[in-house]
């Protein structure tokens, strides 16, 4: 701190930031109280894009249920798709295809690099850095071009169906795959270039909001958040569903390379090689596609699921995602609620923002990968 | 795990059922609503089970009961159970008073500040620390009840 | 003379307003991707004269690409009365055209056509809609500008 308080004459003021600001990661308020431009007290208030997700799929049936499904959040939608198929999947007691597992395996990694490479590009415009962006939002068309041919859209797929999948591989697929992870992986390094060995950019993000393991303890953080503070806990190890058991990936964790452990910039870095290794688990996935059906059965519009409930949990790029659906047999889910991630991750925002200055508010958020639709829902 | 929840049988008694969940392996405990404060507080310090992560809460309504669902998780022996109650649901315009289990779980804090004003329920006897308000709009009602109803035109 | 001068100042202004649109977003959710798919070198909305601008003071037109409950509403009349004229306003998406996946018939929080609320200028349909679907809002709009008899 170069000014002291003495110098600045500074008293607490009162300021409240958004609701609607492209600084912030999307619509919500910050109230907060700051001495200076040091924050002493941050609340949040969150709610503008409730949009009444989980009522609108208690009015729709089964058939058409998966609308909702996708738009919890639309940047990484394929994991709400398959955490919804695994769950109702459960209470039918529907087996799933090995080639429809696998297919969905390589659409949600697909998903996932898309979700990650998007993060990059808004941290990179946030601190400063829209040239990087426009180099990680072309490599994010590659990836949404390879989700276009294989669904038939670039976000909102509604692609997987109760006991597989909509559509079978598309041909040229598979060779496309290899062509783009490839390309990918030779622009990581480019990155490696543009983010990691700059020292601009370094600097912007190392130290910056620690989050440390209690408050991920406490808060119930997850996914690549908590992973960047130490907390090697990972939904596809710890229970690996949809034939995750099969590849063999790691799971990388934060090391406090050029800062501390758990700072904004180890969140970059560990994003950056979970790309890579959901790279590797795509090219060894669409070779080992296994023969067979792609779709157990066809659901009809009047389809009925049995009594019953269950409890159905993935690792979304942005944590842990999961979802309770409880059924009374009838042509309507009785209850379906999510668990999502950024639930509990923007929960550790006000610890995060007491004590730091008012500029880097936007960085820090920027390097939680929040989803605000996701909050509200 | 069975072996385990013995123990809690043996303490609590007739106040709790023990059945499976869903089709899944994993065990519900079902609690009588007003020890349902007193069975989260024993599984969090008990040393054979120290549930000490709430993954997810969850509220639905079936046959005229709102059932409170506490997904809990141990971390020291990778043990994973579900926390059940249920209550049955007042007047379309009253509210239910549940204990707030933020004292024992910080993170219930998240759900409770969402469920609380869809579902109608006042979780007492513990503040959180209010970080994070969730305000979804004015209701003539609790919208996630089964018996809320709303306008379905828009008149500007 | 004169209306002859007027007409063409008129012409070179238009002209300059309608190659020059810079947008202000109020996003949330799936448009937002798009929106920012824009953004980047594959669509590159910034050849059209289109910038994103950080305030609705500085902007000509206002791309709404939200379900509009009642707070969101408060919301962007807020931004929409913050703007200079003349303002524009694009309506992007199945939720602020219509309300879409969560209609009032489906979802109890009125979310409400936007037009509705302000003045629409143009609307793009899909949910979400594709980036060129959004491009081609944006240059219909451009039209619709240099059409404009005022």
């Amino acid at each position: 701190m170069i000014y002291t308080q003495e110098k600045l004459h500074t008293s607490v003021s009162k300021l409240s930031w958004g609701p609607s600001d492209p600084a912030l990661p999307g619509i919500f308020r910050i109230d907060m109280e700051a001495e200076g431009d040091l924050i002493r007290r941050a609340r949040l208030e969150t709610g503008y894009l409730h949009k009444g997700l989980e009522k609108s799929a208690e009015k729709r049936n089964w058939f058409t249920s998966i609308v909702p499904v996708d738009r919890v959040d639309s940047e990484a939608s394929l994991a709400a798709e398959l955490v919804f198929a695994i769950a109702v999947e459960e209470i039918c007691n529907i087996q799933v295809p090995r080639r429809a597992q696998t297919i969905r395996l390589i659409l949600a990694e697909l998903d996932r690099i898309g979700s990650h490479l998007g993060f990059l590009a808004r941290l990179s415009i946030v601190s400063g850095f829209e040239t990087v962006s426009h180099y990680i939002l072309r490599e994010r068309e590659l990836v949404l071009d390879l989700l276009e041919l294989m669904t038939g859209r670039r976000f909102n797929f509604g692609f997987f169906r109760l006991g597989g999948v909509a559509a079978d591989i598309t041909e040229g697929f598979i060779e496309r795959i290899h062509e783009t992870t490839r390309l990918i992986e030779i622009r990581l390094r480019e990155y490696h270039a543009l983010m990691i060995e700059n020292r601009a950019f370094v600097d912007r993000l190392a130290w910056q909001g620690v989050l440390s393991p209690e408050v991920i303890q406490m808060k119930g953080v997850t996914g690549p958040n908590a992973r960047a503070s130490g907390v090697r806990f990972d939904m596809r190890k710890v229970e690996p569903y949809s034939s995750y058991e099969q590849f063999d990936f790691r799971v990388p964790i934060g090391t406090g390379a050029r800062g501390t452990i758990g700072d904004g910039f180890d969140r970059v870095m560990v994003r950056l090689e979970e790309i890579r290794e959901s790279l590797l688990v795509l090219t060894h996935a669409v070779d080992a596609v296994p023969p067979g059906d792609f779709l157990a059965f066809r659901m009809m519009p009047d389809f009925t699921v049995p009594a019953g409930e269950a409890y159905a949990r993935v690792e979304s790029s942005r944590g842990l995602l999961a979802v309770h659906v409880v059924s009374d047999g009838g042509f309507h889910p009785t209850r379906v609620q999510w668990r999502t991630p950024s639930l509990a991750n923007i929960e550790a925002v006000p610890e995060l923002l007491r004590g730091v200055t008012i500029q880097d508010i936007p960085v820090i958020l920027a390097s939680l990968d929040l989803s605000i639709s996701e909050v509200d829902r | 795990m069975r072996t385990q929840l013995n123990r809690l049988e043996a303490v609590f008694g007739s106040a709790t059922q023990i059945r499976n969940f869903g089709r899944s392996e994993k065990f519900v405990v079902e609690a009588e609503f007003v020890k349902l404060l007193e069975i989260a507080v024993w599984l969090r310090m008990e040393e054979h089970f120290r549930m000490d992560l709430l993954e997810a809460f969850t509220i639905f309504e079936s046959k005229g009961k709102l059932v409170l669902s506490y997904f809990i998780r141990s971390h020291p022996h990778n043990l994973q159970l579900v926390l059940r109650s249920s209550v049955t649901v007042p007047g379309a315009y009253e509210r239910v008073n549940a204990p707030s289990m933020i004292g024992i779980w910080p993170h219930a804090e998240a759900f409770e500040t969402e469920l609380a004003p869809l579902f109608g329920i006042e979780f007492t006897g513990s503040r959180g620390t209010g970080g994070v308000r969730k305000v979804f709009g004015e209701f003539d009602g609790f919208p996630l009840r089964k018996s809320y109803e709303w306008q379905e035109s828009f008149e500007p | 003379m004169s209306t002859y001068l007027s007409t063409k100042v008129n012409d070179l202004v238009k002209w300059a307003q309608s190659s020059s649109i810079w947008y202000y977003t109020v996003a949330g959710g799936c448009c937002a991707n798009e929106m920012f798919s824009l953004q980047g070198c594959r669509y590159d909305l910034e050849r059209f004269g289109c910038l994103p601008q950080a305030h609705p003071e500085q902007a000509d037109l206002l791309i709404v690409s939200t379900a509009v409950t009642e707070r969101m509403a408060e919301v962007i009349r807020e931004v929409y009365e913050r703007m200079p004229s003349p303002k524009y306003v694009m309506a992007v998406g199945a939720c602020a055209n219509s309300g879409g996946a969560f209609d009032t018939n489906v979802s109890y929080v009125g979310a409400r056509p936007l037009d509705k609320v302000i003045p629409v200028d143009v609307y793009v349909p899909g949910c979400p809609p594709r980036p060129e679907a959004i491009m081609n809002g944006l240059i219909r709009l451009q039209e619709k500008i240099r059409a404009n008899p005022a």
